[in-house]
This record gives structure tokens, sequence and C-alpha cells, in this order.
């Protein structure tokens, strides 16, 4: 009984405590796939930055498997047909060698196996998106941006080309009357600029502490992925151990604080909405916690993408959620 | 278990009668009223977890601040066998007894019925060793809905934390990385719930110093040797004293 | 005619060698986003480092440059330190150069911590990379001590910043052009210090294992290198003060405005970095708002008080129109047009649409391509005609000058449009929800290759006189 005591406290209490052991080999599979695999490839969830593995130990052989496991890197040295087509497929971005043992690769290939038989058959949804993508539209708030700033752009256009153009006429110019103008300028401008800011500051972004979310997701970004969650996950000893939402849904109109980390380099979450413009962006940077707040007023599939570079697998870097 | 802790968030809490451990009898929603309430379960013959339990929420409550200005805590027991007094005793034996800050209470049977299964939260007599078995659970409410829900067996420390400061309306962004350095940016103080400016920041201002000693060091040197030899180029002095 | 400064010779050298490799580089980042030259996909983004560090710094030696040789007119820069920033910026940029061709070292060119210790790239190249910084950093750093000094030996401090006409007196005149130089090379001081502190806490990690705090990091790279890209920029204006005015057959004098105006920036410009962080929540909200007032309040006065003052020199005026003045008034163009655009995108909410989408390369692309450059290649122009006093043709020299133009505007539309469109920048393909950023990659493409080509007859024009220049250089 005071095990337990001790157990429950420690858990409740206590600093961090050790990740709880997983004895089985299936559960060290899916552990081992959610850490060193899942950031490039997806069982059943469509490629990604490598291929879905979905039914993999159907299509090659359990010793290719092994082998490609622990030693991609020989095997695309020695030009292995199968590895270098796959490197070529794949925008050249090579499967790193992540130090796996023979053991580990078996615990993945199970997990691969149990994996493939329980997911149905790999997701369609990008590419049925994909395919229905109309012309690429404008949304309001950055088409106003553009306008703003094509206006000013006219208007410094044509005072330049007047003034260039007044060169023909050469004249003394009334250098008094011409500073009395400056002056006014100068005001006209200030005012101008305070005017925008007080204008412009309130719609900052940051949170507001009064405000109380209806739904908290927690994000964990890392090369090339972005983990979702409902509990924080802040380093790569909680994956495997914290479950992941593989699938996310959002309700429409609600209010959602997405809690960005990374747990490796700095990445960005952007949000695309339908019309495929970014709605709201956080960075994700390690040891840090950013909360973004948004509000999906509109349903349908949303996007995420990596706003800020991240290394070879950047462009690939994206994930989504529904909005209901 | 996670799961469960997520599925809670921003659920309607019903508004149940309770009975205080002083006798008064009130509802649920007169105690989150003013404040933000924290709600955690015992019951008073519990051998096990209950009492070690509501110690540490006690000492995590205290160190995290804010308690009694910010939001309160009712321990509610989940034995509709417990009494009043029996409440009261458990009070005086947490030293909590006439806490402004604490309220422990009773409830009847339905009620109990009604918030356990609005919280899902897991109890079962065993007659075998007449003791009830339970899961251990802390839930922050505010404006009867949960703000977030801490269920023994998932989690970690700094969740209790965390729970605290959301109830006080506030927001940690700070996740501690393991072996950082000491010159972060800013610091968060769990006594406090704010962010100070650390160290980091500080060494922030040191290009701008560096430059500013830089440029009144030149230019003072530069006075000096327009004072001494003004007759000359200063310029050309300058360099042929230097090389 | 006046003679020119072998020096000044020499960085013009350098800067038509190394910039249209650079643009080059460019080019094929545009063509592999629209889809083109697929198998080379695993150079995009080592190509991109290179074409980042590299155009940053040699437009900020080009401008240093051109300070260094306005300040020689004026008073006298150390021969030895001249001799050393060069020696010192060629050596640096042979390693950049190893690290990116042999290492294939890819970490961007703010080299974001930790990333340079987290990619496909070996160590060494990571280690090459920060150790080419860490010659250039400290080569300019040099430089800039030793231009102070040169202004210091002239003037006092008060002088040399005009403080004398804030408090209503104009003698001794001050040519805005040592004010502004003055102003900048104090700031850059401060932006090279911050770039040793985290070249510094890099070795740290690199020789102890020591980790640094990401967010402290991330301030002071973008201390250093949003501060040395914004100096490098007031550094060509300061050229047009300088030379504007010998076409115009005007005077472009100091006075309380102009001396204001510089002042302030010497005092915010170190806060308007805070701009690069707004997407970052947990650094604290003031200095986020410190963040957007910087950037507006220094565009004000420097701007406006200089884009006014260069129109009144030209209104009217009896302009010698020739490639030199027609990139100097050029360059003001998109100096102010591209620091619109930087105004709108340091505005916290439209950041939030904004930022790291290529919006950001398209307003510093104008201001740097079409301002800087312009100013640069207006004063390399000016200098080396100055000395070789050969025969102008004007036809040429407009031709010249629109090819850069249309190829340059029509270039950063592109980007303009694709930022508008959420199209992220730093992305070596489009997933096909963005596969419009294809589209505008590939026009973009062609309208560089125009700008491209009006380079080299520019190159063609200003590469002669310049020979002819070196033969009778002092």
């Amino acid at each position: 009984m005071h095990r337990i005591v001790a157990v429950v406290l420690a858990l409740l209490f206590a600093p961090v405590g050790p990740a709880r052991a997983e004895a089985d080999a299936a559960g060290q599979g899916r552990i081992l796939f959610e850490q060193k695999c899942a950031s490039c490839h997806t069982i059943g969830g469509g490629p990604r930055v490598g291929p879905d593995l979905h039914g993999a130990h159907q299509r090659r052989s359990e010793e290719w498997l092994i082998r490609f496991i622990t030693q991609p890197d020989r095997m695309i040295a020695e030009k292995d047909e199968v590895a270098v087509r796959l490197v070529e497929q794949f925008n050249r971005i090579v499967m790193p060698n992540l130090g796996l043992k023979e053991a580990e690769a078996q615990a993945l290939l199970g997990h691969i196996r149990a994996a493939s038989d329980a997911a149905a058959a790999p997701a369609e949804i990008p590419a049925a998106a994909v395919a229905a993508l109309g012309r690429p539209q404008l949304i309001a708030p950055q088409s106003i941006v553009l306008g703003i700033f094509f206006f000013i752009s006219a208007i410094i256009l044509l005072v330049f080309a007047w003034v260039g153009l007044s060169t023909r006429s050469p004249e003394e110019v009334n250098v008094k009357k011409a500073y009395g103008f400056r002056k006014a300028m100068f005001a006209t401008a200030s005012v101008v600029v305070v005017a925008a800011l007080a204008l412009t500051m309130p719609g900052a972004p940051y949170a507001v502490a009064s405000l109380k979310p209806d739904r908290i997701v927690y994000v964990a970004a890392r090369q090339f992925d972005f983990v979702f969650s409902d509990e924080p996950i802040t380093s790569a000893a909680d994956l495997g151990r914290i479950p992941t939402l593989q699938r996310l849904e959002l309700p429409a109109d609600a209010l959602v604080e997405f809690r960005v980390t990374s747990l490796d380099v700095n990445h960005g979450f952007g949000v695309y909405g339908p019309e495929r413009q970014l709605l709201a962006q956080t960075q994700a940077m390690p040891g840090y916690v950013n909360r973004l707040r948004v509000r999906l007023a509109q349903g349908g599939y949303y996007k995420v993408f990596c706003l800020e570079y991240c290394a070879a697998g950047h462009h690939a870097m994206q994930s989504g959620f529904n909005v209901k | 278990m996670s799961q469960l802790e997520s599925r809670l968030i921003d659920r309607t809490v019903p508004d149940i009668p309770l009975q205080l451990s002083d006798g008064r009898r009130l509802h649920l929603s007169d105690l989150w009223r003013e404040h933000p309430l924290l709600v955690t379960f015992f019951y008073r013959r519990c051998t096990g977890i209950c009492t070690p339990f509501l110690e540490g929420v006690r000492d995590a409550t205290r160190r995290s601040g804010g308690l009694g200005s910010d939001y309160r805590v009712l321990a509610l027991s989940f034995d509709d066998a417990d009494s009043a007094e029996d409440v009261r005793a458990q009070a005086a034996a947490l030293g909590l007894l006439g806490s402004p800050d604490w309220d422990f209470a009773v409830t009847d049977r339905e009620a109990l019925g009604r918030i356990t299964g609005a919280l899902d939260f897991w109890y079962r007599y065993d007659p075998a060793r007449r003791q009830i078995e339970h899961n251990a659970m802390i839930v922050g409410i505010d404006g009867g809905r949960v703000v977030r829900a801490l269920v023994a067996g998932g989690g970690e420390g700094g969740r209790m934390r965390e729970l605290v400061w959301e109830l006080r309306g506030s927001f940690i962004p700070i996740y501690a990385v393991p072996g950082q350095t000491p010159l972060s940016c800013f610091t968060f103080d769990a006594a406090t719930g704010e962010t100070r400016l650390d160290w980091g920041m500080l060494l922030l201002t040191l290009p701008a110093l560096a430059a500013l000693i830089a440029a009144l060091g030149v230019f003072y040197l530069g006075g000096r040797l327009r004072r001494v030899r003004p007759e000359i180029d200063t310029a050309k002095a300058w360099i042929t004293s230097h090389h | 005619m006046r003679k020119a400064n072998s020096y000044t010779l020499y960085w013009m050298g350098i800067t038509f060698l190394l910039f249209p490799v650079l643009a080059i580089l460019g080019i094929y980042m545009r063509t592999v986003q629209a889809g083109g030259l697929a198998g080379s996909l695993t150079w995009f983004y080592p190509m991109m480092t290179l074409h980042g560090v590299g155009m940053v710094g040699v437009w900020y030696v080009a401008a240093m440059a051109c300070a260094a040789d306005i300040l020689s007119r004026y008073t006298e820069p150390s021969p030895a330190v001249r001799g050393l920033a060069l020696f010192g910026t060629l050596v640096g940029v042979l390693i950049l150069l190893v690290s990116a061709f042999l290492g294939k070292f890819a970490a961007g060119w703010y080299f974001l911590y930790p990333l340079p210790f987290k990619g496909e790239w070996p160590v060494w190249s990571a280690v090459a990379f920060l150790l080419s910084l860490t010659i250039l950093g400290a080569t300019w750093l040099l430089w800039s001590l030793d231009l102070l000094r040169a202004i210091a030996v002239k003037y006092s401090i008060t002088h040399a910043l005009g403080w004398h006409y804030l408090a209503g007196r104009s003698e001794p005149e001050i040519p805005p052009s040592i004010m502004i130089i003055t102003v900048s090379l104090i700031a850059g001081v401060a932006a090279l210090v911050a770039g040793v502190i985290v070249l510094v806490l890099f070795y740290l990690e690199l020789f102890t294992g020591a980790p640094s705090d990401a967010l402290l990091m991330k301030n002071f790279t973008f201390f250093f290198g949003h501060t040395i890209v914004n100096l490098a920029m007031y550094l060509g204006v300061a050229a047009a003060y300088e030379v504007l005015p010998q076409y115009a057959g005007r005077p472009w004098k100091s006075n309380r405005i102009v001396a204001i105006s510089w002042n302030t920036v010497l005092l915010i410009v170190l806060f308007a970095y805070f701009h690069h962080l707004y997407m970052d929540f947990v650094q604290p909200g003031t200095l986020q708002y410190i963040g957007q007032i910087a950037s507006y309040a220094s565009a004000i006065p420097a701007a406006v008080v200089t884009i006014f003052g260069a129109l009144l020199l030209v209104y009217r005026a009896r302009m010698r129109w020739n490639l030199a003045s027609l990139l100097f008034f050029l360059g003001l163009i998109g100096w102010a047009i591209g620091g619109m655009g930087a105004v709108i995108d340091s505005t916290i909410s439209a950041n939030v649409r904004l930022h790291n989408t290529l919006w950001v390369p398209a307003h510093f692309h104008t201001y740097m391509l079409a301002g800087l450059v312009f100013l640069v290649f207006a004063y390399f122009y000016h200098c080396s005609q100055e000395a070789a006093a050969e025969p102008e043709r004007p036809g040429l020299q407009k031709l010249v000058s629109f090819l850069m133009v249309a190829g340059a505007y029509g270039f950063f539309l592109m980007f303009y449009l694709s930022g508008a469109y959420s199209v992220p920048r730093r992305f070596a393909i489009y997933p096909a929800e963005l596969a419009h950023g294809g589209t505008f990659s590939a026009i973009a493409a062609v309208f560089a290759t125009v700008f491209l080509i009006g380079f080299f007859i520019y190159l063609s024009e200003t590469g002669r006189r310049w020979y002819k220049a070196l033969q009778t250089a002092s």
C-alpha cells in the first residue's frame, strides 16, 4: 500500500518522473517508432519526408528491411537498387543511420506488421484534397496588406517621377518655402505613425489571460514533423509514453490554444486555413512553450507548415487537422 | 489516464448541495462564485493515499502561492458514511481546521453520484478490506467548468504547479530543459508567478555598452591628439604615432 | 579628374566578382522552386545559406568600402587596417566557400541556434562556417574602429554627431555623410559585438558541451544580423548624401533636422531587431511593442528627412543625369519602397500573416538590391568615372538602368505576391497546396535574369573605367 502511495505522490508532485519501463516487445517497437521513425514516416498515413511504411513487410524481404533499418548509409553507398531508387523518389533526402541494433529493428518490424494490420489502407485525404484545390485566393487581411503596400509604393513612384521629370525645366527653388513644407510633412508623418501604432498594436496575438480557451492542444515540433497531444510532450522520452493524437479534430468556432514547443531546433508552427492562407503562427522553440490562440470559424481541413528553416526536410515538414 | 484528463477539460460541473465541516449548508456554486476552485476527493477512513495525498496538495498549493486570494480549495468526501464531524477531523489532522482557504465538505449519495459521474471519478467499495478503492484526482474549476484536471498515474509534478497557475489566470511559458545554462532571458518565479528578466537579458545590453565605450574612448584619444599637436595634420599624426 | 583610391578599387573588384556568382545562386534557387534542376535538390539549402551570408557580407563590405573612400576625402583611414580588412575578408570568404561547397553546410545565413549542430552536414563544416564568421566579424570590428579613429582625429564626438546643430549653431560645418557614417559605425560596433557573443556561446557548446538558451541566442543573432544589414543600408545612403549634390549642382548640407534624425537613429536602431522575434510569444510583451515602435520610429526620421532632402535637391535642378546620378536616384526609390514593405512587416498584427513568408525576402531584396546595391553601384561608377574620365554613352546608360530596374522590380513583385499568398520562404519544393509558389518562382527567375543582363552591361561600362582607374590609382 505504501508503495502505491509513494508512486501516486511521486507522479503528482515529483519534478519529472522517469519514464515508465515498457517491457513488452510490441510496446518497445511502438515507442521506438514514435521516437526514431515517426518524424519522417507514417504507417498508413501517406508518404511524408520518407515513404509510408504500411505493408512494408510485404513489399520487401525481412532481411532487406533489417539491414536498411540498421545500416541505411552503407546500403546507399553500396548502391543497393531499391535504396537508391527510394533516395531519388524522396527528393534525395537520405535516411540517416540511427544507430539501431538488430533486436531493435526486429521490434520495429513487429510494430510495422501489427500497425499495418490494424490500419486498413493508406489515408488518401491529402491526395483527394489536393486534387480538389482550385485557384488560390487572397483572404481579407492579406489583400489589405498588399493593397496598402501597392498604394504607398505608387505614391512614392509618382512623387519620384514628378521630381525626376522636373529637372527638364531647371529653376531656382525657394528653400525657405520647401523647409516649411518639410516641417508640415514631418508633422503629418509623425501623426500617421502614432495613429498607425495605436490602430495596429491592439491586434497583437499575444495571449490574453482573461480568456479561457475551449480546447488545449499540445504541439511538439521536431525534425521533420509536428506531434499533437493532449499532454505536454517536452522531451524525446515522452514520445511513446504520452499518447499522441493521430487525427486531430477541432470544434468550429471554439477558442483553441496550441501550446507549441520543439524537441530539437527552432521550427515555425503556421496554421493555413482552407483557403490555403496563413491564419496564425508562432515559433516552436526548444526549451520554451509558445501559446497560440486561434478561433477557427470555418469548417474544413487546415494545414500546418513549418515556417522556420530547420534543415533538409524543412519543406516537407507539415501536418493538418479537421475543423467541424 | 491522460485521455481521461483531456476528456474532462471544459466539462460542466453539477452544482451539488454541500455541508461544510462547520455545519453550514450551501451549494458548490457558492464556492466558485467568488474565486476559481480547486476540488479534490478523499474519505476519512482511508488508510491509504488520502491523507498523504491531501498533504501533498496542501504543500503544493502553499508553494505555488495565490491560495485564498486567487483561488480556494475544496476537499470533498466521496464516502456517504462520512459526516461533517468526520471531515472536520480530517481538516484538523492536516492542520487546516479553520483555514479560510480550505473547505472540507460532505454531500448526499445522489449528489455524489452526479459529481463523480460528471468528473469520471472512479471508486468502488471493497467489502473484504472494508476500504474504498479509488483513484486520486485534482480538478480546477472556474465558473462551473473544468479548466484542467490531474488524475494520478499519468503525469509529472510540474503539472500541478501549472494547474494552479492556470487557475489563477496566468500561464507558465517555460518548461525546463535539462542542463540549461544559467544565461536565460528570463525566469519564472513559482512563488510570485511572474516572469523576471534574467542575466541573459542583461547580457543583451553588453553590445550597446561596448559600442558606447569604444566610441567615447576613440573620440577621447583622438581629441587629445588634436589638442597636443594642433599644427600638424592630426590624421597622419595618429598613424605615424601608432605604426 | 580625381585619382581613385586603390583599396576602393580592390573592393570594387571583389564585389564585381562575388555579386554575379551569388546572384546566379539566387536564380538557381528560384529555378529549383519552380520545379527545374530536380537532380540538384541536395544543393538547394547549402546554396541558400551561401547566397544569404555571401550577399549580406559582400554588401556590408562594399558599403564599408564606400564609407572608407568618403572618409579619405576628409581624413585618413589607416592603410594598414584597410589592407588587413581586405585580407581578413578574403580569408573568411575562402573558409566560407569550403564549408558550403565541400561541407554542404546549410543552417541558413543567420544559423539559428542550435541548427548548426543538428543538420545533415558534418560537424567540421559547421565549425568552418563559425570560424569564417569569426574571422569576418573580428576583421570588420577592427575596420570599424579604425574608421571611427580616422573621424576622431579630425572631429570631436559632439561635432561628428552634429550636436552643435541641435544646440542651434551651424559652425563648424559637418558633411552629413560624416554624421551618418559616425552613427552607423558606432551602432555597427554594437552589432559586431553581439555577433561575437553569439559565436562565443556557440564555441562554448562546441568545446564544453554547455548548451545555450534558444531565446537568448535568437536575440543576439538578430541583434547582429538585423543591425548589420540596416547599417550597411545607411552607409549607402551616406554615399548618396556625399555624391548626389555634385550632379545636382546644389549643396546638400547638414542642418538641425538632419542632425536630429540621425541621432534618433543612433538611439533606437538597436531596438528595432525585436521585430524578428514577434512570433516568439515567450519574449516579454513589452519588448515586442518596443520593437514595433522602434521600427516605425527609425523609419520616419531617417527616411522621411533623407528622401525629402534628396527630392528637394533634385527638384528642378540643373541635373547632370548619368549612370551614377540615375542609380543614386533609383536607389533612394528602392530604399523608400523596400522600407515601406519593412514597416508593414514590422507591424505585429500584420507580421502574424507575413512572418517567414516570401514577403520578408520581398522587402529586403527591394531595399538591398534596388536600394543599397544601386547606391553602391552608383558610387562605384562615380569613383571610376572620376578617375578615368571616359566619354559617356547616355543611351546605353539608360538601357542599363532600365534593364536593372525592370528585372529587379519584376522579380520583387513575384516575392510580394507570393508573400501575400502565404508562400513560405526557404522552401526548396512547394507542397501541393502552395504550388502557385512555383509559378511565381519561374517568373521571378526570368526577371532576375533580365536584371543580371543589365548588370553585365553595367559591368562592361564600369569595368572599363575601373581598369583605367587602376592604372593611375593612388
